[in-house]
């Protein structure tokens, strides 16, 4: 983990320069091309039937009335699949198709590929099911328990990973604690929404080896799970990921469903088929964010120093694995940042997670942070009020600075923003507060912090990226990474650090989605990982393109290489300003009229110290190789009447190591901010008895531009020493710290506190009056 | 396909002969915006839709001799920005404007918020504060003409056959003697397109001080839209003063009985709003009749 360059610079022509996103444009005029967009000659509509019940036996699965409807082409079951029927990320654990058990109540029993999408419908309800259902298993409390069904019978018993870190002696430094507080937090099953519902297309090719176009951003484990489920080898799936409308993590196990079942009935068929999941089955089939049930224990001095932390979080993982695993799962992120930005010397964390009979949770914004911020966050604050200390100044006395240790024992050596985050945030509060005019008369007003911090990077090892460059024959560059640009502006970031790299306007590098055939592997799109690692190995690729160049101008210009110089996407002569060779005059000559249509000219890897990584009975390791920090604030005013909240507004700083794109950065702080206060205010996918009660977007809520309050941005920049241009990752962070900064604020506001998200009017009620019993309302 | 065909009559007799000549496998649609999700989820070939919408005398509206007609294909949008209505019904302006989001404003008509029998339909619940009457035709020729609240059947059935009936307008009698007012409000988890946790209309007739009439309805706490006519009963012949402002409020909330919903709120809650909404809406209705007796009739 060599240090990057330009640190020192201040100025660059390109980096910390707003640039528009490459993909806007397209967007906005429609002309972008998704999954869904694709039309092949001859293609057939996929449908998958999804089981009735959570839990249940499948006894028979009787398919001959729809197989006799005209237009059906065939009706595939589990038995049908020609490789293994399993799909997963790491922990592979979910069945293309059930054959004997339905586990959850998104499983799926039978596809069919029909000629068109009203017969394949239609054929649906022809589909007859047996099953003998069986009792789910719900609460990762009961799951625990021994005598609880196993929910994969291969297993020993439901705990999917357990967490541990042990820092200091917890139980001795309670004892010495002036104050401790104990409180549970909850959090719900949260649905990411993204606006482009799962779809894919898939067709042979003549050679028997298979296309397949879908929207992920984990291109090459759809690759590695399509050629599973075929039963064919790595090389005869050719992955195409096409334009991703939003992915917030969750386009990871919902891609390896849609794209393995649509390839599935292209395999079986011969024939292309498109599958598209309608917003029904999207939320049903789509991973949630993990809930969360987190015990917390926290001590201080009276001086308000902490001194203790004891944490132990619950995560209902559902049915399947998907990132709930101890791999750098959910629940060792959860873990990892369970006691805050703090330095605190006594630190026992246990997480987590457990199957149940529920929808699958997975990677979403945030992978374990915002359930743990939000329970941290709010036990800060109540110490606060309870030392009668400033939230501000408690959180200052602890904040993690160069040279804290963390919970894991990790010496931060290097890019630790969270106090200027903290005195920008305190400073604007200053100024902001006193022009809002007082509230109505029946409305408080209040206002609450928050701080998080979060990963920059999976963790861990050995982490990699890498990068091809090649050169175009009109003397452009075309940039690839195998990273997706989900909507968080990765072609943008890349194509900027490439050309501050190589003196190249923006325009000039191109940046494709990711393919299988053309990228190579740079791991998953997330953990905010893409600026830091796929920048690194563009840089590298940068590098290496400059001196493959250079070595092409040597033999053009008839100059030995060390008498020419790189100049601003020229090669030009040290002493005769007559010989100079641009990139444009390069690509001629190379190509002539040769119809090669590039030629790679750079490869570049970067990748993390083997030495990251920790104990397993401990947790104390150097985890990450940077974090980012962040600090919110929430002024709301609550109705005294009816208990609505309003958020007027969020005042968010994050340290970013060093913005890219200024406006990228702001979006990301925007969107995470506006994500966050859905979380905290409205959203929850509503499981009950194993079943969604909200599976339509007309009772699961996300805020409308009508609540949208305020956002105002802070960039912080503590440069990363280990990212391009010192930049960190900035996709998640802000999700993390808008639940606790609103509870804070509604606390602050009229004295309740909830501890159970989302913090709804009625919640509020609740905590303030005895709630009628059920009998006694009718309608 | 999610219905058999699709005619667009432009008269109400060419609706009217369409209906009967289809033998009960005709069906009204207006705007849509409830009728299509519903068949969506149950296409119905067997039925031919008859689109009301494009009926110029169906989206009228009109003030004659202290009567306000609404036509009942008048869209919510058109409903909201009429002045007229904001003058004279100004609770069915708010209502209005509170339902769903732009694009169900521009589509969605009264007629339909009427005929749909949603419990807390925004603008039905502010008609039955008007006690609107709904007129109408059937296909025998029979002319129909009923106060709203009797439309309703129960959850989300109405009353008015879509394969035989259709009403034409809805009918205000507006206050004659002494000042009125009106209010909607609205309680619902975001600032748009979403289901009411409660809404309540309110029209209050003032004569000086006191209370002449007086209508107090809350949604959804009972099947149908609900008449809080105790609470009404305390007002009507009252001086106003804020206590009894009060009294009746907590009234209207002890004989609502909202349920615990997953989606609106728990029963407590809103069995507690009801109260909140209703002493708002009055005051509101109240401050705005005390204004309202210098609008001259248009």
């Amino acid at each position: 983990m060599e240090n990057n360059l330009n640190l020192g610079l201040s100025e660059y022509r390109i980096i910390g320069k707003s640039v528009p996103k490459k993909d806007a444009r397209d967007k906005v005029l429609g002309k972008a091309v998704y999954a869904a967009d694709i039309k092949l000659p001859g293609m057939l509509y996929g449908k998958v039937l999804r089981s009735k019940y959570p839990h249940a036996l499948i006894k028979n699965v009787n398919m001959s009335k729809a197989g006799k409807l005209s237009g059906v082409v065939k009706i595939v079951t589990a038995r049908d699949i020609p490789g293994v029927n399993l799909i997963g990320r790491k922990i592979l654990d979910q069945p293309v198709i059930s054959s004997d058990k339905v586990k959850y109540i998104g499983d799926v029993v039978a596809l069919i590929a029909a000629e068109s999408e009203e017969v394949a419908r239609e054929a649906l309800k022809l589909i007859e099911v047996e099953y003998v259902e069986l009792s789910p298993l719900t609460d990762p409390e009961e799951a625990l328990k021994p005598e609880a069904h196993l929910i994969h019978e291969d297993r020993d018993n439901n705990i999917l990973a357990h967490i541990k870190i042990r820092k200091g002696d917890i139980k001795e430094a309670l004892k010495k604690c002036d104050i401790v507080i104990r409180n549970q937090f909850r959090t719900p099953f949260a649905e990411h929404l993204f606006l482009e519902t799962e779809s894919a297309v898939a067709a042979m090719r003549d050679d028997g080896s298979i296309d397949v176009w879908g929207a992920t951003d984990h291109p090459f484990k759809v690759r590695e799970n399509v050629a599973r489920v075929l039963g064919v080898s790595l090389n005869r799936v050719h992955y195409h990921d096409t334009t991703i409308g939003g992915s917030f993590g969750g386009k990871k196990d919902t891609a390896f469903d849609i794209c393995s079942r649509t390839a599935l009935l292209a395999f079986l068929t011969g024939k292309p088929v498109k599958m598209v999941y309608s917003r029904e089955e999207s939320i049903l089939a789509s991973s949630k964010r993990h809930p969360a049930v987190i015990d917390h224990t926290l001590g201080a001095t009276n001086d308000g120093n902490l001194v203790a932390c004891e944490i132990k979080i619950t995560l209902d993982t559902g049915v399947y694995a998907s990132k709930g695993d101890d791999d750098w799962g959910v629940p060792h992120v959860a873990a990892i940042f369970a006691s805050g930005p703090y330095e605190i010397p006594h630190v026992k964390i246990d997480s987590i997670s457990v199957y149940t009979n529920n929808p699958i949770s997975g990677p979403m914004r945030g992978f374990g942070s915002p359930q743990v911020v939000f329970a941290q966050e709010s036990q800060m604050d109540e110490l606060a009020r309870r030392l009668n200390i400033d939230p501000i100044r408690l959180r200052l006395t602890n904040a993690l600075r160069l040279g804290s240790q963390t919970a894991t024992g990790q010496v931060l050596k290097h890019s630790v923003g969270l106090t200027p985050t903290i005195n920008k945030v305190a400073e604007r509060l200053k100024a902001v507060v006193p022009t809002y005019p007082p509230p109505a008369a029946n409305k408080k007003r209040g206002i609450g912090l928050a701080c998080g911090w979060h990963l920059v990077g999976n963790g861990g090892g050995n982490e990699y990226a890498q990068a091809l460059l090649y050169l175009k024959r009109d003397g452009t560059l075309e940039l690839r990474t195998g990273l997706c640009d989900v909507g968080q502006g990765a072609k943008t970031v890349l194509a900027q650090i490439g050309a501050e790299e190589l003196g190249l306007p923006v325009e000039d590098i191109e940046v494709p989605d990711p393919d299988t055939d053309l990228d190579f592997e740079s791991m998953n799109t997330g953990a905010s990982r893409v600026t830091t690692f796929g920048g690194n190995a563009t840089i590298r690729a940068a590098r290496a393109a400059k001196r493959r160049l250079m070595e092409l101008a040597s033999g053009l210009l008839c100059e030995p290489e060390d008498m020419l110089e790189w100049k601003e996407g020229k090669i030009c002569h040290k002493s005769d300003p007559h010989k100079e060779v641009s990139l444009k005059e390069i690509a001629k000559k190379v190509f002539g009229f040769f119809e090669r249509s590039k030629l790679l000219i750079g490869h570049g890897f970067w990748q993390t110290l083997p030495t990251l990584g920790m104990d397993p009975e401990t947790g104390q390791g150097e985890t990450m190789h940077a974090y980012t920090y962040g600090t919110q604030a929430a002024i709301v005013d609550v109705d005294l009447d009816t208990y609505e909240i309003e958020v007027l507004k969020i005042i968010d700083a994050h340290d970013v190591g060093k913005a890219i794109n200024p406006v990228g950065v702001e979006g990301q702080l925007q969107g995470g901010v506006l994500m966050g206060l859905g979380w905290s205010t409205m959203e929850e996918v509503i499981v009950n008895k194993g079943y969604v009660l909200n599976q339509s977007l007309t009772n699961y809520l996300v805020p409308t531009a009508a609540d949208c309050p305020e956002i105002e941005c802070i960039i912080v920049e503590e440069p990363n020493e280990m990212g391009p241009f010192g930049a960190k990752g900035i996709g998640e962070a802000p999700v993390n710290p808008t639940a606790p900064a609103i509870a804070n604020a509604v606390y602050d506001a009229i004295g309740v506190r909830i501890r159970d998200l989302p913090i709804t009017p009625d919640k509020i009620w609740v905590a303030l009056h005895k709630p009628i019993s059920d009998s006694e309302g009718r309608f | 396909m999610l219905y058999g065909a699709y005619y667009t009559p432009t008269s109400l007799e060419e609706a009217l002969d369409y209906l009967s000549s289809l033998g009960g496998r005709g069906w009204v649609i207006a705007g849509g915006t409830d009728l299509i999700p519903q068949l969506k989820d149950t296409p119905r070939v067997d039925k031919v839709l008859i689109d009301i919408s494009r009926i110029p005398s169906l989206k009228e509206i009109s003030l004659v001799d202290n009567v306000l007609t609404i036509g009942s294909a008048v869209t919510h949008a058109s409903l909201g920005s009429s002045k007229t209505v904001w003058q004279r019904a100004t609770a069915l302006v708010e209502a209005a404007q509170s339902v769903g989001s732009t694009q169900i404003r521009n589509q969605g008509t009264v007629g339909g918020n009427v005929v749909s029998a949603l419990p807390a339909g925004d603008v039905a619940v502010g008609l039955v504060a008007f006690a609107a009457l709904a007129e109408g035709y059937s296909i025998d020729g029979r002319s129909l003409e009923e106060e709203i609240l009797n439309l309703y059947k129960g959850l989300g059935l109405s009353k008015i056959d879509p394969a035989k009936e259709i009403i034409t307008q809805f009918k205000i009698r507006l206050p004659t003697k002494g000042s009125y007012g009106s209010s909607f409000m609205r309680l619902s988890k975001r600032k748009a397109l979403s289901l009411p946790i409660l809404n309540c209309g309110v029209v209050v007739v003032l004569e000086e001080e006191r209370i002449i009439d007086c209508r107090i309805v809350v949604a959804p706490v009972a099947p149908v839209p609900f008449r809080a006519r105790s609470a009404e009963g305390l007002l009507i012949g009252k001086e106003i003063n804020e206590g009894l402002i009060e009294q009746a409020s907590r009234e209207a909330s002890v004989k609502a009985d909202p349920r615990d919903s997953i989606f609106r709120g728990s029963a407590g809650y809103r069995k507690e709003m009801v109260r909140v909404l209703v002493q708002r809406g009055l005051t509101k209705a109240i401050k705005r009749a005390k204004v309202s007796s210098v609008i001259p009739v248009v």
